[in-house]
């Protein structure tokens, strides 16, 4: 069974417009599954419908095998689905340590279990173990990056939704966010990622989704997309 | 509408470029947003800007428009000289421009923000009747389909409609020769675009308008472009039809994404 099932999704913010049309995507347990897409194809919008922060108009989404696409964030959340959006979603004025905790909230009262995924966090980010103490308001834009990563990690999600993870980040910070979530998944965390970036996308990505207008245009494993990678921008170019 | 006099004879061949710049550059700290860019457009043609995220179209507009001041380069708009130039001095030039996230006065009514442009003329000096002037924007508000809104306040109207009402009063712009508009299509309903599209294809056969048109929407520029300058890293990178850039190996790797992040000054 997959992990995570999006199926024949339409979903939108205002009345009559659906910024997802019809969608549907499964996501292999232990999988990095990517999906790509020209600007306002629908990609954060899937997964900002997969958390909880709109609720499909049509179709359905199951975890597990479990419906979920009615629960709010935070029961989504709770059922080990964690979300990474662009930039750096984290509370500029808290320490970094306070930071991770506020990521731990829907786990606060197993307390033994906070203490070991806080240190868990800090030993896979070694910068951030550093700056423990400090404001997050000192991070550079790559350690902000990280700790908004490391928050999302803490409550030990099964699956998590990464959105647009490079956007802004100098070139070798892009490179460690990347390396980062490839050791994620080492962990057997699934990944659903939507990137524009499409080369690295491919590249760590086991199977993939190419998005346009809110359908889902074409999906196969990395090599079929891998080859096919100039077509796919030179069709998507073209409005063919 | 009003405007539809016969066409100007501003938008006919062999006036030369209505937009030029040479080795544009603006700068944000490190990041080089636009990086010696060349291009021009001639009077009368709808062009398209494209470019993958980040690549500097929209500060493209916005330094064309005098929101910015570019680091170093040069810029001929309606044959005159305008870097340097305030906003409002260029508008007066002739240029005028919509933004992605329409700007509009929300407590003003929708015709109030329409005859903004009638009213920054008179502060010019230039004096019209204001019974012409009200008739001319009354035309503009028919003519993109908001003639019943023009008593509400431009905060009631949705996304799409406030696009509109951008447009009119850009065209409200007298005279006005070329319009820049940054993505006028994100976010608008189907049937709005269809009203965006016919006007500016109309403004442009009709009073000889020029158009550069910042989008990610390959659609509707593949029906109202004859030719797309396509921008990376703050760069000019290819120029031609659809057909041409879309077949243009350098382009189809731009779209790719190097990996490699924005033009950060000395990362490359």
């Amino acid at each position: 069974m997959a992990r995570l099932e999006v199926d024949h999704v339409a979903a939108g913010y205002v009345e009559g417009i659906d910024i997802l049309s019809d969608i549907t995507l499964s996501v292999a347990p232990g999988s990095i599954t990517g999906v790509i897409g020209p600007n306002g194809a629908g990609k954060s919008t899937l997964l900002r419908t997969i958390f909880g922060f709109l609720h499909p108009r049509r179709g359905s989404i199951a975890l597990d095998g479990r419906p979920i696409q009615a629960l709010p964030p935070w029961e989504v959340k709770r059922l080990g689905v964690s979300y990474v959006p662009q930039g750096a979603n984290i509370f500029a004025q808290l320490s970094v340590e306070e930071n991770l905790l506020l990521g731990a909230w829907v786990i606060r009262r197993a307390r033994a279990q906070v203490a070991e995924q806080l240190e868990r966090a800090f030993a896979a980010f070694p910068r951030l173990a550093e700056r423990r103490r400090r404001r997050a308001t000192a991070l550079s834009g790559g350690e902000a990056k990280m700790l908004s990563l490391a928050k999302e990690l803490v409550t030990a999600p099964a699956v998590l939704l990464v959105d647009e993870p490079s956007a802004g980040l100098a070139p070798r910070i892009v490179e460690q966010v990347y390396a980062r979530l490839r050791a994620v998944r080492e962990q057997g965390v699934t990944i659903l990622l939507v990137d524009q970036n499409i080369n690295k996308a491919v590249d760590v990505s086991d199977y993939l989704y190419l998005i346009e207008r809110g359908v889902v245009r074409r999906e196969g494993p990395r090599v079929e997309f891998a080859d096919q990678l100039r077509d796919i921008v030179r069709d998507s170019l073209l409005g063919a | 509408m009003r405007g539809a006099e016969a066409p100007t004879g501003h938008g006919t061949a062999g006036d030369g470029p209505v937009i030029e710049t040479r080795g544009l550059t603006k700068r944000f700290g490190g990041l080089v947003a636009v990086d010696a860019l060349s291009f021009a457009v001639p009077a009368g043609e709808i062009r398209g800007l494209i470019g993958p995220n980040g690549s500097g179209k929209t500060t493209t507009v916005n330094v064309l428009s005098g929101l910015y001041r570019p680091d170093a380069g040069e810029i001929h708009l309606c044959g005159r000289r305008t870097d340097g130039l305030r906003p409002h001095e260029i508008t007066a030039c002739g240029v005028a421009r919509t933004f992605q996230i329409p700007k509009l006065f929300g407590h003003m009514t929708v015709m109030e923000n329409v005859l903004l442009p009638a009213l920054a003329a008179l502060d010019r000096g230039v004096r019209r009747p204001l019974s012409e002037v009200r008739e001319h924007a009354r035309g503009l508000l028919e003519f993109v389909t908001l003639d019943r809104m023009r008593h509400a306040p431009a905060r009631e109207l949705s996304g799409g409609q406030s696009m509109l009402v951008q447009i009119a009063r850009a065209l409200m712009v007298d005279p006005v020769r070329v319009v820049l508009m940054d993505e006028p299509f994100a976010g608008v309903h189907p049937q709005i675009r269809d009203v965006i599209m016919e006007a500016v294809l109309r403004m442009n056969r009709e009073r000889g308008i020029t158009f550069l048109i910042v989008s990610h929407e390959m659609a509707e520029l593949k029906r109202l472009c004859q030719r797309l300058t396509v921008m990376d890293e703050g760069r000019r990178i290819a120029e031609g039809t659809l057909e041409e850039v879309a077949n243009d190996p350098v382009v189809l790797e731009a779209y790719l994404g190097s990996g490699s992040g924005r033009s950060l000054a000395g990362g490359r």
